[in-house]
Formats: structure tokens, sequence, C-alpha cells
């Protein structure tokens, strides 16, 4: 087992297969190696932690990503599609949204970070960049020059 | 205002998604691009217009700009800038006047040479091209593009639809060594009309090769090229011609394709199919379709390997547990459809073929299908098969004992299906001393037929269990009747079935 310690100081105790689906964990224990040596993770907060383990737990006994996988992704299309089990488990409020996505970052778990990137992106597909300000509480900060200039600049995408 | 957008930039720090990171912002972009298709460049602008931060990431991710398929100079110029190292994906299909009536013949040579005028910016990042779609361009404009090495480029289209203004030219060829022979990463390869020597290097290591209305000469040569690609997931050959079959030699050993998931063959000569079928080794998941014009004399044999050929190479479809067939209806065709069950622990093959008589009169068309269903369990051995359905099959278009014979190779047959038949076949199945017909056969059901309620009732009385006891001719009991629309079933009728047989439905009968 393993114990993790967040950054409001509460304690998960996980199954190993579990906190080694975040790849800077099963680095830690890798270069550790058995100890009984509480691990601390700053950056992620208890309500964040428990839905990550939710995920690894869920996905524990899945291949974990090699490296020629991530190469290959990288050349290939990419697609938005998200697993049944997943899209549930991703459907939070924004705020838990973008917690997990810098939860997954940090913690190197590449295939929660995309399941949170995908998300985030089908709600951006096909709207508007005033829809989009809207949909995630953004002002227009551009100068009215700064418009300006841009209009100008892409005068070929304004009837295109 | 100055100010103000100071203080909106202040605000826009509050918002949730202004924690994300910029290299996050941009994974997020590449996703939201529309998968798999050309990203219209206003999707990309648009994440650009959100505000100065989302401007900032959109510009430092190349690949949002990295699809070119517009000819207007100052934003391809901008693009490629954009796009900086990326690998990039250009698409150009020239509008075509005769196959678009709103296009003009104007505005398809002003296409060309605008696109004329792009030439030198797109060759001089060759390095970086990962698709290169070029579609109705002639072959002035698209050979400058074929004299570079292409090192990145994955997924090449070159096609010329039938009736655009390039369809008479017999020069679309391209030259073996194009792109000076260097793709190592060509993965994708669509032709359509234009011609590549099939000893070309460019054929190595596909897995997705399409070749479509070309004259290809002899035809051993594609035997080497399917040698070559181990790998290959998908081939579609449709209306090409060879000259001449491949010699003794070049089919002596088996073309492994293991991975081949979908093989689609369409118009090609029967003999063609025959020698492809006959020398590759195909695995399961495998969905084969296609369509084939047979003459006078052909059938299944024709097309189908000999056999022991066919035991050997295609040995997955033999698991084929359904069976549709259909006798030919107005337009001549006849369609065979062949699939294994979901729950198989491989999924597939499937076979979905039309035939078509090459001199399509009805009465061919019948002779056709005839013999084709003929074939059924004998030159096309089915020794899984459980369930026929047959539509469309008029009482002059067989003789009923012919049709007897063929179910009578058919004997692991556990379910028929009769729809749009004509009586005289549905009394084939009636057992005599002499003829144990699918001795396996549980269910039955016939759709949209006038039926003789007496004939029915013999054919149940035939296929019963004894009185107090089992059969010894090893004929399997009926357990489920079923008529849809099926004139003659009354409910007295049904009634009287019910005592041989444990099911019987009757639907829409009393029309």
């Amino acid at each position: 087992m393993v114990n993790l310690v967040t950054s409001d100081n509460e304690s998960f105790t996980v199954e190993k297969a579990v906190a080694s689906r975040s790849v800077l964990i099963k680095n830690m224990l890798e270069d550790v190696g058995e100890s009984d040596q509480p691990i601390p993770l700053p950056n992620v907060t208890a309500s964040v932690l428990k839905k990550v383990l939710e995920y690894c737990d869920h996905h524990k006994n899945e291949p974990m990503p090699t490296s020629e996988d991530l190469a290959a992704e990288d050349t290939r299309k990419r697609t938005t599609d998200i697993g049944e089990w997943d899209q549930k488990f991703i459907q939070v409020d924004q705020e838990m949204l973008f917690e997990i996505i810098l939860a997954a970052n940090y913690l190197d778990i590449k295939p929660l970070l995309d399941v949170g990137c995908k998300t985030v992106a089908n709600m951006i597909k096909g709207k508007t960049p005033e829809e989009i300000r809207k949909l995630f509480n953004i002002v227009n900060d551009f100068t009215p020059e700064e418009e300006a200039q841009i209009k100008k600049e892409n005068e070929w995408a304004e009837d295109r | 205002m100055k100010r103000i957008a100071e203080l909106s930039s202040r605000r826009n720090q509050l918002a949730p998604i202004y924690r994300l990171p910029d290299e996050i912002l941009s994974v997020i972009f590449k996703f939201a691009q529309k998968d798999g298709s050309p990203v219209p460049i206003q999707t990309s602008e648009g994440l650009a217009r959100v505000s100065k931060r989302w401007r900032q990431a959109a510009l430092q991710t190349p690949r949002l700009w990295s699809t070119i398929n517009t000819l207007h100079r100052p934003l391809l110029d901008t693009l490629l800038t954009r796009a900086r190292g990326a690998p990039l994906e250009i698409y150009f299909y020239r509008p075509s006047a005769n196959l678009n009536p709103g296009v003009t013949l104007d505005a398809t040579y002003l296409y060309e040479q605008q696109f004329q005028e792009c030439i030198a910016s797109l060759v001089s990042r060759a390095s970086q091209w990962r698709t290169l779609v070029l579609v109705n361009l002639g072959p002035t404009v698209v050979w400058p593009f074929i004299n570079h090495p292409a090192p990145q480029l994955e997924s090449l289209t070159l096609e010329i639809e039938k009736d655009s203004e390039y369809e008479q030219l017999d020069n679309l060829a391209i030259a073996r060594n194009s792109f000076r022979g260097e793709l190592p990463r060509l993965r994708e390869l669509r032709l359509r009309r234009w011609h590549l020597p099939l000893d070309s290097p460019i054929y190595a290591h596909l897995e997705i090769l399409s070749l479509d209305q070309i004259n290809l000469g002899p035809m051993g040569p594609l035997f080497r090229v399917l040698r070559a690609c181990p790998y290959l997931s998908e081939l579609e050959l449709k209306y090409i011609t060879f000259s001449s079959p491949p010699a003794e030699a070049e089919t002596a050993s088996p073309i492994h394709l293991p991975r081949l998931c979908k093989l689609y063959i369409d118009w090609l000569q029967p003999w063609v199919l025959q020698s492809l079928l006959g020398s590759m080794h195909l695995s399961p998941p495998l969905c084969i379709s296609g369509r084939c014009a047979l003459s006078e004399e052909d059938d299944l044999r024709s097309i189908l390997p000999s056999r022991p050929d066919f035991e050997d190479t295609m040995s997955r479809l033999l698991y084929i547990d359904s069976i549709y067939f259909t006798f030919p209806g107005p337009a001549g065709w006849c369609t065979l459809f062949a699939l294994t069950p979901p729950t198989a622990p491989t999924v597939g093959p499937l076979l979905d073929m039309d035939f078509r008589h090459m001199n399509p009169t009805r009465e061919n068309s019948t002779r056709l299908a005839s013999r084709l269903f003929r074939n059924l369990g004998t030159e096309f051995p089915l020794r899984h098969l459980k369930k026929l359905e047959i539509r469309d099959l008029a009482h002059h278009m067989m003789p009923r004992s012919d049709f007897a014979d063929a179910l009578g190779h058919l004997s692991s047959l556990e379910a028929i299906c009769f729809r749009k038949c004509a009586s005289a076949f549905v009394s084939a199945l009636i057992v005599t001393p002499g003829s144990q017909i699918c001795p396996n056969l549980r269910c039955m059901g016939v759709i949209g037929a006038p039926l003789d309620g007496a004939m029915v009732l013999c054919l149940a009385e035939s296929r019963a269990p004894l009185k107090g006891q089992g059969r010894n001719d090893g004929v399997v009991p009926l357990e489920e009747l079923s008529f849809i629309s099926c004139r003659g079933i009354t409910k007295a009728v049904k009634g009287k079935l019910e005592r041989f047989v444990p099911s019987v439905g009757r639907w829409n009968c009393d029309y």
C-alpha cells in the first residue's frame, strides 16, 4: 500500500497498482524503494485527489501507455471520443474539471489528462469566440486598436 | 480603453480556465480541431479571438494552423508562417465544371492558375507534408509536387473524378521514382485514374491502399506489392483492369495479410478476383465487399478459388453462420450477404457481394442467380451455416428439384426464412422417407407469400415427432413456425399446425 498526503494535509492509503497509474508517483516509488514514508502531493487537494484515485482505481488493470504509443499519437489524427465510464466520471463542474486536468498534468497521468482536455475541447467545438467567453466566464480583453489590427491581419478570414 | 482592457485581462485571471497553463490549452486546441477532416480556418482563428491569453496560446500551437486548403496567397502565407515546422495537411479539390453545373469553366481555370502561383510556397515545405490530397488537378500542376522527397508524408491521395475535365487524359502517369522514391513513412495511398507502376518503391509498407479506375498491365506485380505490405489493413480495388494473369511462379506462395480487415473489390474481372482470393491468406475480423459482373457461363466457381485452395486461404469464411440471398429484382442484381454471429470470439468475416450479369436481361440474371444459389454448400462450403434467408425467389426462376438439391448440401441449417418466395420452394422442405432434407431445421418463417394451408400442414406433420416417441430418422422436430402476410394461413390452419409444432405465429394473414 502507498500513503499519499494532499496539500490540505489529508492522507490516502491506496494500492500500489492504483497509485502507480501516476508516472510521477511510480517513479518516486521506484527511486525510494520499499518505504512506509508518506508521499507528499503539495499541488493536489483532497477533493481532487479523491476523484483522481477513483479514475486510477477503475483503470488500474489497463496497460500503461508506452512511449511508442505517445509518439504515435502525435503523428495520428486526434479523436475526441471518450469512453462511456470516463464520460460519466468527468461530468463535474468546470472548477473541478480544470483541477482534475491540472492534477493529471502534475501527477503525469496521460490518459486522464486526455479525457479532461477532450472534454473541454468538446465544449468548445462549433462555438463562436463570444459563446466560448460566455461558457468560461472570460471577457474580451483586446483593446479596440488590437481588435482592428487582428481584423486587418485576418481580412481573408472574414468572409471566407 | 487601454485601462479597461487591462482590467478585463486581470478579471480573466480569476476565470477557472485561466488556471490551465498554455501547453494544456494547446492540447485542448488540438483536440478541438474537427476529427479527421480539414480544419476550417475560422475554427482556429475563432479560438485565437477569445482573449489575449488564448490568442497567445493559439499562435503558439503550430498544429492549429497546419491544415492548408486555401489558394488565397495572404492566407496561405499566414498559415505557413504560423504552422512553423508542424506537419502539414494539404487538401486541394479543384471544382469541376462538368461535375458541378454551378461552376464555370473560367472558375476552374482560375483555380488552376491560382494553384500554379502557390506551388513554390507549398513545395518549399515538402519536408513537412504529412497529408497530400490533390483532386481534379491536371498533370502540369501535380508533377512539380511529386518531384521532391517527402520524408514525413503519411497519406497521399491523387484523384481525377469521372466526368471531370481530365477524364479523357491518358497521360496521368506518375513516374515509379516520384518523390525521388523517398516516402519512408507513407502508410496510405489512394489513386484514382493516376497510374503509378506497380514496381514503384512507393507501394512498400502501406497500411491502406486504394486503386480506382486504372489499367495496371500484367497482374503479377500486384502480388509483389501485396507481399511487400504485410501491415495492410484496407485494400480497395475498383474498376482495375489487368492485361494478363500472374505467372504460376508468382502465385506459388501465399500472400499473408494478417491485419487486413477490409477488402473492397468492385468490378474486377472474375479471373482477377479468383487469383486474388486464391492467393491471399486472410484472418478475421474481415469484411469482404464489392460488386462483380459475371458472364453467361460464370458462377461462384469463376471468382472463388478452387475448393482445396479456398479451404487453405479463406478458411475463415467457412465459419459463416447466416446468409441472406436475394434473387434478382427489377435491376437485375442478385446479392449474397453472409456473416458470422456478433457473439463469435472473433467478429467477422462478413461477405457482401452484388452480382450482375454482363448482359443484364431479366432472364440471364435469373439463370445467374440460380447458379450462384446452387453453389452454396458445394463450391462455397458452409459447414457452420445455421440461418438462411432467401428473398424474391419466383417459381419460374429455378426448378423446385434444383432448390431441394441445393438445400441438401446445407445440412447444418437450423433456421430458414422465405421472403416473397413462391410457395413451391417452401414445400421442398417436406420430409419424406427417402429425403431428410435439412434435418436440423428448428425454425421456419415465411413472409409475404400466398400459401396452401394443406401443404404447410403436411410439412409440419412430416417434421413432427412421432406420437409418444422421438424420431429415428435423424430429423430434429420443428420448434417454431411463423407467418407474416401469408394468405392461406387461417386461424383454423394455425390451430391444426399447433398439434405438430410447439410455437406457431401468424401476423397480418387475414387480408
